[in-house]
């Protein structure tokens, strides 16, 4: 199975990003992935690419794509999942660590043992029926049949929308949606808050409730 | 003769790139991705310029209506995608069941050799059949089993013979030897009704015995 991971790391308020990008690396070398082929594709979102980027992310299998920024990072995620061939694109936000060695055999397994559909490490049923998108994974041309272009003031609309929302979207297609976690894959009906020791991966929002 | 999206949008990005100056004037785009939403938004004002609100795609909920997919694609990526999930659901079906039997410390069915029997004279049983959207993943899944299965060392004498069903899309090698129970505890109703009119089917007629 060919595994493409997707990381945006945007142009814009550089230091933040770098900082992110800094502890993306340093996690994914001291928690590998496990045994599964793959490369990872970096997003350079709104602005150039400059030396000291491909310095920052040296060791790990990367290649790099640039992207306007339009839609942020949906945008870059749509733009991928239109241009870069795999059975299995895995989408990353700018906050992603890893906290544990072995997360992409983990969904990997999970993802020939359940099929095609849409995967988060986050999954909620309120406000509305969503997968948090600081990283889920799907075939792309799962992502690439959603039916609109993602502009930046619609961004908020592609995760958590009530109409739009492209968990909801994955569902209503006929395929499911599901919750990864070290415990275990969950459908729809048994999504449920994620424990700090559960946690697939780290973002900036169990950063803020201490989980580590 | 009609041009694609697609082709359009390479006519006037290659025009563009001709023109960078007075593209850069003008704030045009120069990037493809720029120039496909120049050409759909041109194309979606046309459209509602005359009224042709179908072909315009207008998103609510939150207040600000996204760049619309071109209709056209949006009709072709439902069709296949409806196809795609109804595949999905049955392949995983069967890789499910038989993940399942090799899970448990049960043995393979007794009428594995009278099965395979009938699914070799069958029409169709056929090489292939997994969609090209996960066939790789749905590969994998399969030379998994086909591994256990050779440690169970389980076999018919018709295996060179049977393949992939085209209805239910299970392996049929392994799909044999798996209990009936833990086929039917698995299977979607989308190939239970294909396969309610497959005659002789051996997975329909133990279902009912």
């Amino acid at each position: 199975m060919r595994i493409a991971i997707i990381y945006v790391y945007p142009k814009v308020n550089t230091a933040r990003y770098r900082a992110a990008a800094q502890r993306f690396v340093n996690s994914y070398q001291k928690n590998p992935p496990g045994e599964r082929p793959h490369s990872i594709h970096v997003a350079v979102n709104g602005g150039k690419l400059v030396r000291s980027d491909e310095l920052l992310f040296e060791g790990l299998p990367v290649t790099f794509f640039s992207h306007d920024n339009y839609g942020k990072d949906i945008g870059a995620f749509q733009k991928a999942a239109r241009e870069i061939d795999c059975d299995l694109m895995i989408f990353m936000g700018s906050h992603i660590h890893f906290r544990k060695p072995g997360w992409l055999d983990l969904i990997a397994l999970a993802f020939e043992q359940n099929g095609p559909g849409m995967y988060g490490a986050y999954a909620f049923h309120t406000p509305s029926l969503h997968i948090r998108t600081t990283s889920f994974w799907m075939p792309p041309n799962l992502l690439n049949a959603y039916p609109l272009n993602v502009g930046s003031p619609h961004r908020y609309e592609f995760e958590h929308g009530s109409k739009h929302g492209v968990a909801k979207w994955v569902i209503n297609s006929g395929f499911s949606a599901w919750m990864l976690t070290w415990k275990g894959v969950f459908p729809p009906s048994e999504w449920h808050h994620v424990e700090n020791k559960d946690a697939l991966f780290l973002d900036q929002h169990s950063d803020t409730i201490g989980y580590t | 003769m009609h041009s694609s999206f697609e082709t359009i949008v390479s006519a006037v990005w290659k025009n563009r790139k001709a023109n960078e100056w007075v593209c850069n004037q003008r704030g045009l785009a120069l990037d493809r991705d720029g120039v496909a939403r120049d050409v759909d938004r041109f194309n979606a004002q046309i459209c509602a310029e005359n009224g042709w609100n179908k072909f315009v795609m207008i998103a609510g909920g939150g207040g600000v209506a996204p760049d619309p997919k071109p209709q056209a694609i949006i009709e072709q990526d439902k069709a296949a995608i409806a196809i795609a999930a109804r595949r999905a659901k049955k392949i995983w079906s069967g890789i499910k069941a038989i993940n399942a039997w090799l899970a448990s410390k049960a043995p393979g069915s007794k009428k594995a050799e009278e099965r395979a029997a009938i699914c070799a004279a069958c029409p169709k049983n056929k090489k292939g059949g997994f969609d090209e959207w996960f066939a790789s993943p749905a590969l994998d899944a399969v030379e998994g089993q086909l591994k256990k299965l050779k440690n169970k060392r389980l076999k018919t004498s018709s295996d060179k013979k049977i393949n992939v069903c085209q209805v239910c899309l299970f392996p049929l090698k392994v799909l044999v030897h798996v209990p009936n129970e833990d086929i039917q505890a698995n299977m979607v109703k989308e190939a239970a009704l294909d396969m309610a009119n497959v005659p002789n089917c051996w997975v329909t007629r133990e279902k009912d015995e």
